[in-house]
């Protein structure tokens, strides 16, 4: 009894303004701990293989996978800007549709791109190869230019698409391997699951205020849940999706479709593992109405510094991106299958302190 | 092999976009709005194109405002069926039953416009029996048109309540399961029940069983529609075309042919004159 | 008198012991039990196993949150795996909070639809 009063006093000491109660307490404990254990994708024989690691390395940042030898994955994903642009949306060889996304975290996801069309990191990996918008290369071509490397590792392929394969799957063996580092939230949360009051008293009051709101009030852990603050799926958020002026961005809808036509599924030859262990999402996933303009929940971690926010990268500051959820236009939303966002009329100074919350993951 | 069917379905949805669709089965589309952030960005033109472009015999619309529906409807006479909706901007889908302006404004363009029903509107519960859709039911009776509801069973029994005659389009069939949209079709024979943003009914061009007795109990009581709830579902249209025709192919031909447009066919056809 | 008071309440609280293990869920004097294999968690993909009494066949099965309005975003596949028991694959709640699991069940002529309520945590 009295370890708890003390306990509890502690906590009021740390922060005078509020005590944090059980349910608080377990919210925020949602999100850790980290970083998560690494383990190997089942679907691809790179995984966690030095050699391909290293391979993997190389190639991203190697011109040879583009078709005129100008660009590599690393002329769009920039090491400095966290591995994404920091433009509005991406430019290839043409003008993209979407905000290029910052590579962290990749490993044991369900989907990968904005629209999900990938399940799995090495497919996603493939795409900006042979996009006549991004690399617009082939697996003809990589295979003039690089068959020594990958058959030191690989060993010779079959064909030209199994080739292509494997330098995705290095390039993804690397990629998994990008975790962003522990942060001051993560130091917060690992003190209040062990009741360090000295330790949780080292966050900032405004993040902690921020925090507050996120798993409380703002609902945001609704979506941008667990350990990597997203729930791996997709949503709508009231953002515009039109391209153009006489077309739409399918999003989710797109993103199923061109998931379920690719030779690349994990229900494909290309998938290592014969057991299809991590291929269940692929066979059940739904096409509904919802998914037309549905874009992926994002991982917030590290979030400050990949600037513009959004699937087409329109809101510049983590700020617009609060004022947009505080205020956010239902008409935009269906009636029925979104209660989850409602408008929060958040007053600047929350904005702040969300904001605050934001920049420490 | 469900998912092999359903990317075949999508290959030639694909390999068909922008060709003229008229030698596909015949599809009325029961629930479209064109609203003013619609024509904005689509002008009439563009937005009667897709709707030819899907290959749609009519298209119920209505629109905040009305505004919206009007011009469509001046554009293609032929496709287009006019539903008054009594919001005049997208902001009010949640107080305009508690606004007496409201019924005015659908009173004053009843006295200038021709239309086959009144709505959508929302009303959920006690809210049917308020002063302004009681105004709403008594126009509906008096120019004999169809009403458009989005709502819950109770909101439904309480207009029937108000006129037991009242031929009401139960927008998305409530999102109630069958059994209920059964019991509901059950009580009130002037009922009728749009599908849109439903997917429980059909998969991968499969009619779910249970869906599928609801509709050869009721042959003459459903149809589809897309509701373009934002300006971008504009462009939605034409692949819930094909998503629908995919599940009607495997009804029985006169059934498909119901849902596909007759039983709209047959509430259209109380369109009045003022 | 302690005893036979809470082996009394052990009988009441677990009427679809009958059917098979796990969590009971009846209706109308229907019943069957459910249990969630592996168990469930926010992004795990799991099923269902569900065992049914009195020959009860079990045709449909669905997931919602009725206070978002929103379903699965994954479709289950209902296989039987012998009399009265059937396991449910392709089951994955996306979000925390309150869920509710829809069985469609046929008992002769009639169909019913029981609902279980489950609050997933973490």
């Amino acid at each position: 009894m009295k370890v708890l009063a003390l306990a509890l006093l502690a906590l009021f000491v740390a922060h005078p303004a509020r005590a944090i109660d059980a349910a608080e307490r377990e919210a925020i404990l949602l999100h850790g701990p980290w970083p998560p254990e690494a383990t190997p994708d089942p679907s691809n024989r790179a995984s966690g293989d030095p050699a391909a690691i290293a391979l993997g390395q190389r190639l991203f940042f190697d011109v040879r996978l583009s078709r005129d030898l100008d660009r590599a994955c690393a002329s769009c994903h920039l090491p400095a800007q966290a591995y994404a642009d920091g433009r509005p949306r991406g430019e290839g060889l043409r003008p993209l549709d979407r905000n290029t996304i910052a590579l962290a975290n990749l490993g044991g996801r369900r989907w990968y791109g904005w629209d999900g069309r990938s399940d799995s990191l090495w497919a996603q990996s493939l795409h900006p190869i042979v996009d006549e918008r991004e690399l617009a290369a082939s697996g003809t071509l990589l295979r003039d230019r690089l068959e020594r490397e990958h058959d030191a590792v690989f060993g010779p392929a079959d064909d030209d698409e199994i080739f292509l394969v494997d330098i995705a799957k290095a390039l993804a063996a690397w990629q998994e391997t990008l975790v962003t580092p522990r942060s001051a939230f993560d130091d917060y949360r690992d003190a209040l699951e062990a009741g360090d009051a000295a330790g949780m008293a080292a966050y900032p009051v405004a993040a902690r205020r921020g925090l507050s709101l996120f798993v409380g009030r703002g609902q945001c852990a609704t979506c941008h849940f667990g350990p990597s603050f997203s729930n791996g799926e997709f949503d709508s958020v009231g953002i515009n999706y039109f391209l153009g002026p006489d077309g739409v961005d399918r999003g989710r809808h797109g993103g199923i479709a061109a998931l379920l036509a690719s030779p690349f599924n994990l229900l494909g030859r290309h998938n290592d593992d014969s057991a299809r262990t991590t291929a269940a999402p692929t066979t059940h996933v739904a096409l509904l109405h919802r998914n037309w303009g549905e874009f992926r929940v994002p991982s917030l971690r590290g979030v400050k510094a990949t600037a513009p926010y959004m699937h087409d990268g329109s809101l510049a500051t983590l700020a617009e991106v609060a004022r947009h959820y505080s205020e956010i236009d239902l008409d935009r939303l269906h009636q029925d299958g979104q209660l989850t966002l409602q408008p929060l009329h958040l007053t600047e100074a929350e904005i702040a302190d969300l904001v605050a919350f934001l920049e420490t993951l | 092999m469900r998912h092999a069917t359903l990317a075949i379905i999508l290959f030639a949805a694909g390999l068909s976009g922008g060709q003229a669709l008229a030698d596909q089965p015949r599809f009325i589309d029961a629930h479209v709005h064109y609203s003013h952030d619609a024509w904005d960005r689509l002008p009439p033109e563009a937005a009667i194109r897709i709707l030819r472009d899907a290959g749609l015999a009519q298209v119920f619309v209505s629109s905040s405002s009305d505004e919206g529906t009007q011009r469509l409807y001046q554009a293609a006479p032929d496709l287009i069926v006019p539903v008054l909706r009594p919001y005049r901007n997208r902001g009010e889908l949640s107080t305009w039953f508690r606004d007496p302006t409201a019924a005015e404004h659908v009173e004053a363009r009843l006295k200038q416009y021709r239309y086959a029903g009144i709505g959508e509107f929302h009303i959920y519960g006690a809210d049917a029996d308020g002063p302004v859709m009681r105004r709403l039911v008594q126009l509906a009776k008096e120019y004999k048109l169809f009403l458009h509801a989005h709502g819950d069973a109770e909101a439904v029994r309480r207009l029937f309540a108000q006129d037991p005659e009242a031929r009401i389009l139960w927008a998305h069939a409530g999102f109630v399961p069958p059994a209920e949209v059964r019991a509901m079709l059950a009580a009130y024979p002037t009922l009728w029940a749009d599908l849109a943003f439903r997917n429980d009914h059909a998969a991968d061009g499969r009619v779910d069983p249970a869906w599928r007795a609801l509709f050869e109990a009721y042959p003459d009581r459903f149809m589809a529609g897309t509701d373009t709830f934002t300006p971008e579902r504009w462009y939605y249209i034409g692949e819930h075309a094909r998503w629908t025709r995919a599940w009607l192919a495997d009804l029985p031909g006169p059934l498909a042919e119901n849902i596909a447009w007759r039983n709209a066919a047959t509430l259209a056809r109380w369109q009045a004159t003022p | 008198m302690k005893l036979a008071l809470a082996l009394a309440a052990g009988l009441a609280a677990t009427p679809a012991l009958a059917c098979g293990p796990g969590i009971p869920v009846s209706a109308d004097g229907l019943q069957l039990a459910y249990r969630i294999e592996p168990a469930a968690a926010v992004g795990r993909m799991v099923a269902v196993e569900v065992a049914t009494c009195d020959g009860l066949a079990l045709e449909g099965f669905d997931a919602r949150m009725p206070i978002h309005g929103h379903g699965l975003n994954y479709r289950p596949r209902i296989a039987a795996t012998g009399p009265g028991a059937y396991r449910i694959e392709g089951v994955l709640f996306h979000m925390p909070g309150p869920w509710q699991f829809v069985f469609d069940v046929r008992a002769g002529e009639t169909t019913r639809r029981l609902t279980a309520d489950l609050t997933i945590r973490r």
